[in-house]
Protein backbone atom coordinates (compact mmCIF):
# COMPACT_ATOMS: atom_id res chain seq x y z
CA UNK A 1 0.00 0.00 0.00
CA UNK A 2 1.43 3.31 -1.04
CA UNK A 3 1.25 5.89 1.66
CA UNK A 4 0.74 9.40 0.41
CA UNK A 5 3.30 11.60 2.04
CA UNK A 6 2.07 14.96 3.12
CA UNK A 7 4.56 17.28 1.42
CA UNK A 8 3.89 20.06 3.89
CA UNK A 9 5.16 17.72 6.58
CA UNK A 10 8.38 17.36 4.58
CA UNK A 11 8.68 21.14 4.39
CA UNK A 12 8.18 21.54 8.14
CA UNK A 13 10.66 18.71 8.80
CA UNK A 14 13.17 20.55 6.63
CA UNK A 15 12.57 23.79 8.54
CA UNK A 16 12.94 21.98 11.86
CA UNK A 17 16.17 20.39 10.64
CA UNK A 18 17.59 23.79 9.65
CA UNK A 19 16.73 25.19 13.10
CA UNK A 20 18.14 22.12 14.83
CA UNK A 21 21.36 22.33 12.85
CA UNK A 22 21.77 26.05 13.54
CA UNK A 23 21.26 25.67 17.28
CA UNK A 24 23.50 22.59 17.34
CA UNK A 25 26.34 24.54 15.73
CA UNK A 26 25.77 27.34 18.23
CA UNK A 27 25.85 24.93 21.19
CA UNK A 28 29.00 23.28 19.81
CA UNK A 29 30.67 26.68 19.68
CA UNK A 30 29.54 28.01 23.04
CA UNK A 31 28.07 25.47 25.44
CA UNK A 32 28.48 21.79 24.62
CA UNK A 33 26.64 20.60 27.73
CA UNK A 34 23.40 22.06 26.33
CA UNK A 35 23.49 19.68 23.36
CA UNK A 36 21.74 16.97 25.41
CA UNK A 37 18.76 19.27 26.04
CA UNK A 38 18.74 20.27 22.38
CA UNK A 39 18.68 16.65 21.22
CA UNK A 40 15.80 15.78 23.57
CA UNK A 41 13.80 18.82 22.53
CA UNK A 42 14.61 18.28 18.84
CA UNK A 43 13.52 14.62 18.91
CA UNK A 44 10.32 15.61 20.74
CA UNK A 45 9.62 18.26 18.09
CA UNK A 46 10.22 15.79 15.22
CA UNK A 47 7.96 13.16 16.83
CA UNK A 48 5.21 15.71 17.50
CA UNK A 49 5.41 16.83 13.88
CA UNK A 50 4.38 13.27 12.95
CA UNK A 51 1.37 13.38 15.29
CA UNK A 52 -0.15 16.55 13.91
CA UNK A 53 -2.87 17.08 16.51
CA UNK A 54 -0.37 17.06 19.36
CA UNK A 55 2.13 19.32 17.63
CA UNK A 56 1.15 22.24 19.87
CA UNK A 57 2.23 20.39 23.05
CA UNK A 58 5.67 22.04 23.18
CA UNK A 59 4.32 25.54 22.65
CA UNK A 60 4.11 26.51 26.39
CA UNK A 61 7.92 26.38 26.31
CA UNK A 62 7.82 29.56 24.23
CA UNK A 63 6.63 31.46 27.32
CA UNK A 64 9.65 30.46 29.42
CA UNK A 65 12.07 33.18 28.23
CA UNK A 66 9.62 35.78 29.52
CA UNK A 67 9.33 34.38 33.04
CA UNK A 68 12.68 32.81 33.65
CA UNK A 69 16.23 34.03 33.24
CA UNK A 70 17.82 31.36 31.11
CA UNK A 71 20.98 30.92 29.12
CA UNK A 72 20.91 32.21 25.56
CA UNK A 73 20.95 28.81 23.81
CA UNK A 74 17.91 27.77 25.87
CA UNK A 75 16.06 30.90 24.74
CA UNK A 76 16.77 29.88 21.16
CA UNK A 77 15.64 26.30 21.74
CA UNK A 78 12.47 27.34 23.57
CA UNK A 79 11.53 29.87 20.88
CA UNK A 80 12.47 28.25 17.57
CA UNK A 81 11.90 24.52 18.08
CA UNK A 82 8.28 24.64 19.39
CA UNK A 83 7.29 27.38 16.92
CA UNK A 84 7.58 25.15 13.84
CA UNK A 85 5.38 22.23 15.07
CA UNK A 86 2.89 24.82 16.35
CA UNK A 87 2.74 26.44 12.91
CA UNK A 88 2.20 22.99 11.37
CA UNK A 89 -0.61 22.25 13.82
CA UNK A 90 -2.27 25.58 12.98
CA UNK A 91 -1.92 24.89 9.24
CA UNK A 92 -3.59 21.49 9.61
CA UNK A 93 -6.29 22.98 11.83
CA UNK A 94 -7.11 25.70 9.30
CA UNK A 95 -6.99 23.41 6.27
CA UNK A 96 -9.11 20.59 7.69
CA UNK A 97 -11.79 22.39 9.67
CA UNK A 98 -13.73 25.55 9.02
CA UNK A 99 -13.04 28.13 11.70
CA UNK A 100 -16.05 30.27 12.64
CA UNK A 101 -15.82 34.09 12.61
CA UNK A 102 -12.66 33.95 10.52
CA UNK A 103 -12.75 37.69 9.77
CA UNK A 104 -12.83 38.50 13.47
CA UNK A 105 -10.02 36.05 14.17
CA UNK A 106 -7.86 37.80 11.55
CA UNK A 107 -8.68 41.25 12.97
CA UNK A 108 -8.01 40.18 16.55
CA UNK A 109 -4.70 38.56 15.54
CA UNK A 110 -3.61 41.73 13.73
CA UNK A 111 -4.30 43.76 16.91
CA UNK A 112 -2.24 41.28 18.98
CA UNK A 113 0.64 41.54 16.50
CA UNK A 114 0.57 45.33 16.92
CA UNK A 115 0.42 45.04 20.72
CA UNK A 116 3.45 42.75 20.90
CA UNK A 117 5.24 45.05 18.46
CA UNK A 118 4.64 48.02 20.77
CA UNK A 119 5.95 46.04 23.76
CA UNK A 120 9.01 45.14 21.69
CA UNK A 121 9.66 48.77 20.72
CA UNK A 122 10.13 49.75 24.36
CA UNK A 123 11.98 46.64 25.48
CA UNK A 124 15.64 46.81 26.33
CA UNK A 125 16.12 43.33 27.76
CA UNK A 126 17.15 41.04 24.88
CA UNK A 127 15.46 37.99 26.44
CA UNK A 128 12.06 39.66 26.53
CA UNK A 129 12.68 41.35 23.18
CA UNK A 130 13.27 37.97 21.54
CA UNK A 131 10.24 36.54 23.31
CA UNK A 132 8.04 39.36 21.94
CA UNK A 133 9.58 38.92 18.50
CA UNK A 134 8.94 35.17 18.43
CA UNK A 135 5.40 35.48 19.77
CA UNK A 136 4.39 38.14 17.29
CA UNK A 137 5.79 36.08 14.43
CA UNK A 138 3.62 33.15 15.55
CA UNK A 139 0.64 35.48 15.56
CA UNK A 140 1.70 36.60 12.07
CA UNK A 141 1.50 32.93 11.04
CA UNK A 142 -2.00 32.77 12.54
CA UNK A 143 -2.94 35.97 10.69
CA UNK A 144 -1.66 34.50 7.42
CA UNK A 145 -3.65 31.33 7.99
CA UNK A 146 -6.89 33.11 8.86
CA UNK A 147 -6.58 35.43 5.85
CA UNK A 148 -5.62 32.45 3.65
CA UNK A 149 -8.59 30.42 4.92
CA UNK A 150 -10.99 33.33 4.37
CA UNK A 151 -9.70 33.91 0.83
CA UNK A 152 -9.29 30.22 -0.01
CA UNK A 153 -5.56 30.64 -0.64
CA UNK A 154 -4.06 28.42 2.02
CA UNK A 155 -1.66 26.92 -0.53
CA UNK A 156 0.29 30.18 -0.71
CA UNK A 157 -0.32 31.71 2.71
CA UNK A 158 -0.26 28.45 4.65
CA UNK A 159 3.45 28.07 5.13
CA UNK A 160 5.09 31.17 3.61
CA UNK A 161 5.44 33.06 6.90
CA UNK A 162 6.95 30.19 8.87
CA UNK A 163 9.30 29.40 5.98
CA UNK A 164 10.60 32.95 5.96
CA UNK A 165 10.58 33.34 9.72
CA UNK A 166 12.60 30.16 10.23
CA UNK A 167 15.34 31.51 7.99
CA UNK A 168 15.37 35.14 9.09
CA UNK A 169 14.44 34.46 12.74
CA UNK A 170 17.06 31.74 13.19
CA UNK A 171 19.69 34.02 11.66
CA UNK A 172 18.54 36.81 14.03
CA UNK A 173 18.80 34.54 17.08
CA UNK A 174 22.18 33.09 16.12
CA UNK A 175 23.84 36.36 15.15
CA UNK A 176 22.58 38.23 18.23
CA UNK A 177 23.85 35.34 20.35
CA UNK A 178 27.29 35.71 18.79
CA UNK A 179 27.33 39.49 19.04
CA UNK A 180 26.16 39.45 22.66
CA UNK A 181 28.85 36.83 23.40
CA UNK A 182 26.36 34.13 24.30
CA UNK A 183 24.21 36.38 26.42
CA UNK A 184 27.00 38.22 28.26
CA UNK A 185 25.37 41.52 27.29
CA UNK A 186 21.66 40.99 27.56
CA UNK A 187 20.58 44.58 27.07
CA UNK A 188 20.11 46.12 23.67
CA UNK A 189 22.00 49.33 24.47
CA UNK A 190 25.04 47.24 25.49
CA UNK A 191 25.28 46.11 21.84
CA UNK A 192 26.37 49.62 20.78
CA UNK A 193 29.30 49.59 18.41
CA UNK A 194 29.53 45.79 18.42
CA UNK A 195 29.44 45.75 14.64
CA UNK A 196 33.21 46.18 14.90
CA UNK A 197 33.59 43.13 17.18
CA UNK A 198 32.64 40.69 14.46
CA UNK A 199 31.76 42.34 11.18
CA UNK A 200 30.57 39.21 9.36
CA UNK A 201 28.10 38.09 12.01
CA UNK A 202 27.03 41.65 12.74
CA UNK A 203 26.29 42.09 9.02
CA UNK A 204 24.20 38.89 9.19
CA UNK A 205 22.40 40.30 12.21
CA UNK A 206 21.75 43.57 10.36
CA UNK A 207 20.39 41.77 7.31
CA UNK A 208 18.14 39.52 9.40
CA UNK A 209 16.95 42.59 11.35
CA UNK A 210 16.17 44.40 8.10
CA UNK A 211 14.44 41.30 6.77
CA UNK A 212 12.24 41.06 9.86
CA UNK A 213 11.53 44.77 9.42
CA UNK A 214 9.98 43.86 6.07
CA UNK A 215 12.42 45.68 3.81
CA UNK A 216 11.66 45.06 0.10
CA UNK A 217 14.27 42.79 -1.40
CA UNK A 218 14.52 40.56 1.65
CA UNK A 219 12.49 37.45 2.31
CA UNK A 220 9.97 38.53 4.99
CA UNK A 221 8.76 41.34 2.72
CA UNK A 222 7.46 38.75 0.26
CA UNK A 223 5.25 37.05 2.84
CA UNK A 224 4.02 40.40 4.17
CA UNK A 225 3.27 41.57 0.64
CA UNK A 226 1.19 38.48 -0.17
CA UNK A 227 -0.58 38.77 3.16
CA UNK A 228 -1.57 42.41 2.68
CA UNK A 229 -2.47 41.97 -0.99
CA UNK A 230 -4.80 39.04 -0.24
CA UNK A 231 -6.14 40.64 2.96
CA UNK A 232 -7.11 43.75 1.01
CA UNK A 233 -9.34 41.64 -1.23
CA UNK A 234 -11.28 40.14 1.66
CA UNK A 235 -11.27 42.99 4.17
CA UNK A 236 -9.30 46.25 3.76
CA UNK A 237 -9.42 46.78 7.54
CA UNK A 238 -6.97 43.92 8.05
CA UNK A 239 -4.62 45.65 5.62
CA UNK A 240 -4.96 48.91 7.58
CA UNK A 241 -3.99 47.16 10.80
CA UNK A 242 -1.32 45.26 8.89
CA UNK A 243 0.31 48.45 7.66
CA UNK A 244 0.23 49.83 11.22
CA UNK A 245 1.83 46.57 12.40
CA UNK A 246 4.50 46.89 9.69
CA UNK A 247 5.28 50.42 10.92
CA UNK A 248 5.63 49.27 14.52
CA UNK A 249 7.69 46.26 13.50
CA UNK A 250 10.00 48.59 11.61
CA UNK A 251 10.67 50.61 14.77
CA UNK A 252 11.03 47.46 16.83
CA UNK A 253 13.45 45.55 14.62
CA UNK A 254 15.40 48.52 13.29
CA UNK A 255 16.75 49.07 16.83
CA UNK A 256 19.16 46.16 16.36
CA UNK A 257 20.83 47.21 13.05
CA UNK A 258 20.91 50.78 14.34
CA UNK A 259 22.39 50.07 17.74
CA UNK A 260 25.07 47.77 16.31
CA UNK A 261 26.34 50.47 13.98
CA UNK A 262 26.46 53.43 16.38
CA UNK A 263 28.72 54.07 19.34
CA UNK A 264 32.37 53.50 19.98
CA UNK A 265 34.19 50.69 18.26
CA UNK A 266 34.28 47.59 20.43
CA UNK A 267 37.18 45.12 20.53
CA UNK A 268 37.07 42.25 18.09
CA UNK A 269 35.99 38.79 19.19
CA UNK A 270 36.72 35.29 17.88
CA UNK A 271 33.82 33.31 16.48
CA UNK A 272 33.42 29.74 15.33
CA UNK A 273 34.04 29.60 11.58
CA UNK A 274 31.43 26.91 10.95
CA UNK A 275 28.78 28.97 12.70
CA UNK A 276 29.76 32.06 10.70
CA UNK A 277 29.53 30.07 7.45
CA UNK A 278 26.11 28.79 8.44
CA UNK A 279 25.00 32.35 9.20
CA UNK A 280 26.28 33.59 5.85
CA UNK A 281 24.36 30.78 4.10
CA UNK A 282 21.15 31.79 5.90
CA UNK A 283 21.89 35.39 4.99
CA UNK A 284 22.15 34.46 1.30
CA UNK A 285 18.88 32.54 1.60
CA UNK A 286 17.22 35.69 3.01
CA UNK A 287 18.48 37.76 0.08
CA UNK A 288 17.79 35.20 -2.68
CA UNK A 289 14.26 34.43 -1.47
CA UNK A 290 13.66 38.18 -1.24
CA UNK A 291 14.96 39.08 -4.68
CA UNK A 292 13.23 36.13 -6.37
CA UNK A 293 9.77 35.84 -4.78
CA UNK A 294 8.73 33.40 -7.51
CA UNK A 295 11.19 30.95 -5.94
CA UNK A 296 9.08 30.95 -2.77
CA UNK A 297 5.88 30.48 -4.72
CA UNK A 298 7.52 27.67 -6.68
CA UNK A 299 8.66 26.00 -3.45
CA UNK A 300 5.23 26.28 -1.84
CA UNK A 301 2.98 25.46 -4.76
CA UNK A 302 5.04 23.13 -6.96
CA UNK A 303 7.52 21.36 -4.74
CA UNK A 304 5.59 21.05 -1.49
CA UNK A 305 2.09 20.73 -2.85
CA UNK B 1 21.64 55.70 43.86
CA UNK B 2 20.50 57.59 40.84
CA UNK B 3 17.50 56.03 39.19
CA UNK B 4 18.11 54.89 35.65
CA UNK B 5 16.06 57.01 33.33
CA UNK B 6 14.15 55.29 30.62
CA UNK B 7 15.15 56.17 27.10
CA UNK B 8 14.23 54.78 23.75
CA UNK B 9 17.20 52.50 23.73
CA UNK B 10 17.38 52.19 27.46
CA UNK B 11 20.69 54.02 27.92
CA UNK B 12 21.46 56.20 30.91
CA UNK B 13 20.29 59.69 30.19
CA UNK B 14 23.33 61.69 31.24
CA UNK B 15 26.09 59.40 30.17
CA UNK B 16 28.23 61.20 27.56
CA UNK B 17 29.27 57.89 26.04
CA UNK B 18 25.78 57.12 24.88
CA UNK B 19 25.32 58.40 21.40
CA UNK B 20 21.93 56.88 20.75
CA UNK B 21 19.49 59.65 19.90
CA UNK B 22 16.49 60.06 22.13
CA UNK B 23 14.34 61.69 19.51
CA UNK B 24 11.81 58.88 19.68
CA UNK B 25 11.07 59.30 23.36
CA UNK B 26 9.73 62.77 22.68
CA UNK B 27 7.28 61.48 20.12
CA UNK B 28 6.62 57.94 21.16
CA UNK B 29 5.52 56.58 24.45
CA UNK B 30 4.07 53.18 25.21
CA UNK B 31 0.77 54.71 26.33
CA UNK B 32 0.44 56.87 23.21
CA UNK B 33 1.16 53.96 20.91
CA UNK B 34 -1.32 51.69 22.68
CA UNK B 35 -3.79 54.59 22.45
CA UNK B 36 -3.35 54.79 18.68
CA UNK B 37 -3.71 51.01 18.43
CA UNK B 38 -6.91 51.14 20.51
CA UNK B 39 -8.31 53.86 18.23
CA UNK B 40 -7.50 51.93 15.04
CA UNK B 41 -8.92 48.69 16.43
CA UNK B 42 -12.08 50.42 17.71
CA UNK B 43 -12.53 51.89 14.22
CA UNK B 44 -11.98 48.48 12.65
CA UNK B 45 -14.48 46.78 15.00
CA UNK B 46 -17.10 49.46 14.28
CA UNK B 47 -16.67 49.07 10.52
CA UNK B 48 -16.83 45.26 10.82
CA UNK B 49 -20.07 45.50 12.81
CA UNK B 50 -21.47 47.98 10.30
CA UNK B 51 -20.56 45.71 7.36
Amino acid sequence: MIEIINMFEVLFCALLSISFLGILLYCLAYKRTSIAYLVVLGIAAFILLRYVWFAWVLSPLMLLPFFKKMRYEFIMMCCMLPAIPLAYFLLELFSTSSIPFIGWVALFTAVIVCAFGILGVFENDIRKYLFYSNTLQIFFVLLDLSVGAAAGKLDILGAIQILNYTIAGLLFFLSIGIISRNGMYMEIDKLEGRYYSDKKNAACSIISGLSLVGLPGLNIFVSEFFLFAIAFEINPLISILGVFAALILFIMYFKIPYVLLVGREQPTIKTSKTLTMFNIALCFACIILGIFPQLQIFLLTEVFI
Amino acid sequence: MKKKESTYLGGEADSPEKVAPRIFEHFLSKKAMFGVLAMISAFAVLVMLWM
